[in-house]
């Protein structure tokens, strides 16, 4: 039974253990203002932006990693916010990805709109517009169909980026992204700036995906996944439900996508494909589903060893990858999470 | 004036005639046992009452108000609760989560995506006492699969109760169940509020002649009667329907 | 828009549509028996398109190419089976969905380590690659042998589907294969009968391709989301579904692509939510999902 993650459970890594007698608020006023998180939490900002920093001379590449993981976490969890606590199989969400990305590159490299603010809103209304479109067609659908009509709408905004090249670029994409700027034109240059601006944006983007999944519409979404029937027999409105936790997915990614066009300095359609897509699903798949640092854990270990992969075999890496993930899907199930939840299980009962 | 009647109902399904001209009403804060052999169209009967299916003719009135061929969402709304012959249930997720969920959606309070769950009292006190009802608040943090048959029986019940119904259909509740359960389960059902009107498609005669104040009976899609239980007991036409059991 | 244009461009649309549907009949029986989304079948459409351009160069012989490159393929689609996917039946969507995604990955790259990276064209025989008059158009004959085969095959597997016991288990098992297990079929052998089948199907419709397409590393891609959209429309798990979705979606993205070719893809995916809209399960299609 411990075979699977228990979805929704009020115990997580975050939570504090739910106190037993009657209460069911979690105690201390700090926690309560952070949502249920534990104000330890906090400690990690502070470290993680001076970590990379510091190690720079031993690990120079290790900041430009560390803002890539902590895009492509952002992005992550975005996606968990459907795969685990909805259950909508997208296999389409570079596609979401990508309108916030080339929304920052054509403002950026085209009108020569570099304001971080205004990229946001122009990703946000695109992805808005995007997941409306989407969810009211896909969601009618569950399972396979779903996920072949994401697959099939990530495509073909992939494809619009490769013909429409006035816009977009075309095949070859948009170099001479400028740095983002802020209120008042204050620029933020690549390196630690550029990180340290990322770590703020994921840091907000974590902390609201995690009040939406503890509130009610993030519980509700819990019980649409596991018993949609039930759900509308005690009176949700599901398709609703599902549509709402589509767009702030897909809101969430396209905020993702902006950081990433202004990390690269460069989009191009490649980056938004299929590929893209389904290393996606693997993330949150690696790290484990239903849950928030999952798709953290996840995103971490997937981008350490493409980047060790590639160094080591250039041009090949790509079988690697593929055979490592052939081979974790048939031996680990639950991801990093799920091997630990199982493993903290034996424990327990060992000890029993 | 009734509270749900059913008038000149009839269900077919490709040429099989499940349901033949069901007429019944029941009064507000009635206890009404449903009961018949196997394939008599008992649960038909719950799910044309409750919109999961709709009739091939005649009509279904709760409070004076047609309802036929309404979706089960918006017969909840209007105040009808259904429990499932199979349970139903939300497995993974903890026996107050399962709860919370129903109290959530019948107060509205499903679309807030900022504040935490437990940050909502009135829920909270609801899910609480809806528990405690159905004895289930020492089990509250048990993921529902861990739950024995009879306590997810219980819960799938309380789930049913939180929506706060004026109508409860039971389909089955003490199926399954061990004596004791059974007991236990009658005794929680009996202990319901009386303005709570009950439907109960129930097999075990002990638990009938305990509950309810009338007992329709079907056979083959017809109710051949509805009646207080002592006139139903001595029925011939029940008692060759079910072989001379004893009643 | 002249009868000739209509003509010339309507033959193109079936050629086009046959080879998806030899495509989209795997992927959609797979789907349909397995439950499993294969994303590996775009790899063995490229995979039998090299194999078929190898086979050809180095025998100087396009039907032997077009004889061995299924076979090869099949043998690799039951390993497969065989070896990875019958142990994930029991899980979840997802996890089939990454097992044939990363083998889809494998397989890229392992063309691209044999093959290379540069564009390769595969050259039919002979006798296949002239010219013919059609209703006074010059028409490649190449084509209309594609149409042929395309139309010999979807014979063939009717025929098969409907005539034979193999076929009415296959319908059966689509529809519900606790059934089909129940009544003493081995459904393990069907399976992996399916999956090669699909695959050597898929195969061959790379290289049938072959002399109409180039044959470039992304083609798996490529065919493969064409592939999805024409098992959507057409409805899973039915081979009626593959032919003629696979026939309007050929005929339509034909047609678009040279008509409007900045917005053909576009349009294909607003051709396929309105016949989504009307019909959730595709034109033919059985399950409820």
């Amino acid at each position: 039974m411990a075979d699977e993650l228990l979805v929704g459970r009020d115990l997580t890594a975050l939570e504090m253990p739910l106190d037993v007698e009657s209460e069911v608020r979690p105690k201390g006023a700090a926690r309560r203002w952070l949502g249920g998180l534990h104000p330890a939490y906090l400690l990690l900002i502070p470290v993680l932006a001076v970590v990379p920093w510091a190690a720079a001379d031993v690990f120079p590449f290790g900041v430009s990693l560390a803002t890539s993981i902590l895009v492509l976490s952002v992005f992550a969890m975005s996606l968990d916010l459907l795969l685990g606590y909805a259950g909508l199989p997208s296999f389409g969400h570079a596609a979401f990805l990508g309108l916030g990305a080339y929304a920052a590159a054509i403002l950026s490299a085209r009108l020569d709109v570099s304001n971080l603010g205004i990229a946001f809103l122009a990703a946000i209304a695109l992805a808005s517009t995007g997941s409306l479109v989407l969810g009211l067609l896909a969601l009618r659908t569950s399972g396979v169909y779903f996920l072949m009509l994401t697959l099939a709408f990530a495509q073909m905004l992939s494809a619009v980026a490769e013909k429409w090249t006035p816009v977009t670029g075309g095949t070859n994409g948009l170099p001479g992204v400028k740095s983002p700027e802020l209120f008042g034109g204050l620029s933020v240059p690549h390196g630690v700036p550029y990180y340290w601006l990322t770590l703020v944006i994921a840091v907000i983007c974590f902390y609201l995906m995690y009040r939406l999944i503890h509130s009610p519409f993030g519980r509700a979404l819990i019980g649409i996944h596991q018993n949609e029937a039930r759900m509308r027999a005690i009176g949700y409105n599901t398709r609703l439900y599902k549509l709402g936790a589509f767009w702030m997915a897909g809101v969430f990614a396209s905020i993702a996508g902006v950081m990433y066009t202004f990390f690269n300095g460069f989009i191009s359609p490649d980056d938004i494909g299929f590929t893209t897509s389904g290393t996606a699903v693997l993330m949150v798949l690696l790290g484990g589903e239903a849950t928030l640092i999952g798709p953290i854990l996840g995103t971490t270990v997937y981008v350490i060893l493409q980047n060790f992969l590639s160094s080591m075999f250039t041009g090949r890496w790509q079988l690697i990858m593929g055979a490592l993930f052939v081979i974790f899907v048939l031996f680990v199930r639950g991801g990093i999470l799920g091997v630990w939840a199982r493993v903290q299980a034996r424990r327990s009962r060992g000890s029993a | 004036m009734a509270l749900l009647s059913l008038n000149a109902v009839c269900m077919n399904f490709a040429g099989l005639q499940a349901l033949r001209d069901v007429n019944i009403s029941i009064e507000p804060g009635e206890r009404r046992a449903i009961i018949g052999p196997n394939g008599a169209g008992k649960t038909t009967l719950f799910n044309i009452i409750s919109g999961e299916l709709s009739p091939s003719s005649g009509t279904v009135t709760l409070a004076g108000r047609t309802v036929t061929n309404l979706t089960p969402e918006r017969m909840f709304r209007l105040g009808l609760a259904r429990t499932f012959q199979k349970n139903s249930l939300f497995l993974d997720l903890t026996t107050q989560e399962n709860v919370r969920l129903a109290v959530q959606a019948h107060q509205r309070q499903g679309h807030h995506w900022f504040q935490p769950w437990w940050a909502f009292d009135a829920v909270n006190e609801r899910t609480r006492r809806v528990l405690e009802g159905a004895g289930l608040w020492s089990r509250r943090l048990e993921p529902a699969k861990n739950l024995s048959y009879g306590e997810q029986r219980q819960l799938e019940m309380a789930i049913a109760l939180a929506g706060e119904p004026a109508l409860l259909l039971l389909d089955e509740p003490t199926a399954g169940m061990s004596v004791a359960e059974t007991a236990s389960s009658v005794a929680t059902i009996g202990a319901l509020p009386r303005d709570l009107t009950l439907l109960i498609i129930e097999h075990d005669m002990d638990t009938v002649f305990a509950l309810a104040d009338r007992i329709t009976v079907l056979d083959h899609g017809l109710v051949i009667a509805d009646d207080v239980p002592d006139v139903v007991r001595n029925d011939e036409q029940v008692r060759a329907v079910y072989l001379g059991e004893p009643l | 828009m002249t009868a000739d244009f209509v003509i010339v461009q309507g033959l193109n649309g079936v050629a086009y549509g046959l080879l998806l549907f030899l495509l989209a009949a795997g992927l959609s029986l797979i789907f349909g028996m397995m439950d499993v989304v294969n994303l590996a079948h775009g790899s063995f459409f490229m995979l039998g398109a090299y194999l078929g351009w190898s086979v050809s160069r180095a025998s100087h012989n396009f039907w032997l190419a077009l004889l061995v490159a299924p076979i090869v393929i099949a043998v690799v689609g039951i390993a497969i089976e065989v070896g990875l996917l019958k142990r994930l039946y029991r899980r979840p969507l997802l996890d089939q969905v990454m097992l044939t995604f990363g083998l889809s990955f494998m397989a890229a790259e392992l063309v691209k380590i044999v093959w290379g990276t540069n564009e390769l064209v595969l050259q039919p025989p002979d006798i296949l690659s002239g010219q013919v008059q059609i209703v006074g158009n010059t028409y490649p004959v190449y084509r209309l042998f594609v149409i042929a085969v395309g139309v010999a095959i979807a014979l063939a597997l009717w025929t098969v589907e409907r005539r034979t016991r193999i076929g009415a288990i296959i319908r059966a098992g689509v529809v519900d294969r606790q059934m089909v297990a129940g009544l003493g079929v081995n459904i393990g052998a069907v399976f992996t009968g399916v999956f090669a089948f699909g695959a050597a199907l898929a195969a061959f419709g790379g290289v049938v391709a072959g002399p109409v397409t180039s044959l470039y590393p992304d083609l798996d891609a490529q065919v493969l989301i064409t592939g999805l959209i024409v098992v959507v429309v057409g409805g899973m798990g039915t081979l009626t579904g593959a032919f003629w979705g696979g026939l309007l979606i050929g005929v339509a993205v034909t047609f678009l692509t040279v008509l409007v070719p900045q917005i053909a893809l576009v349009l294909t995916f607003v051709v396929m939510g309105a016949i989504l809209l009307v019909r959730p399960n595709g034109l033919f299609g059985i399950k409820l999902r």
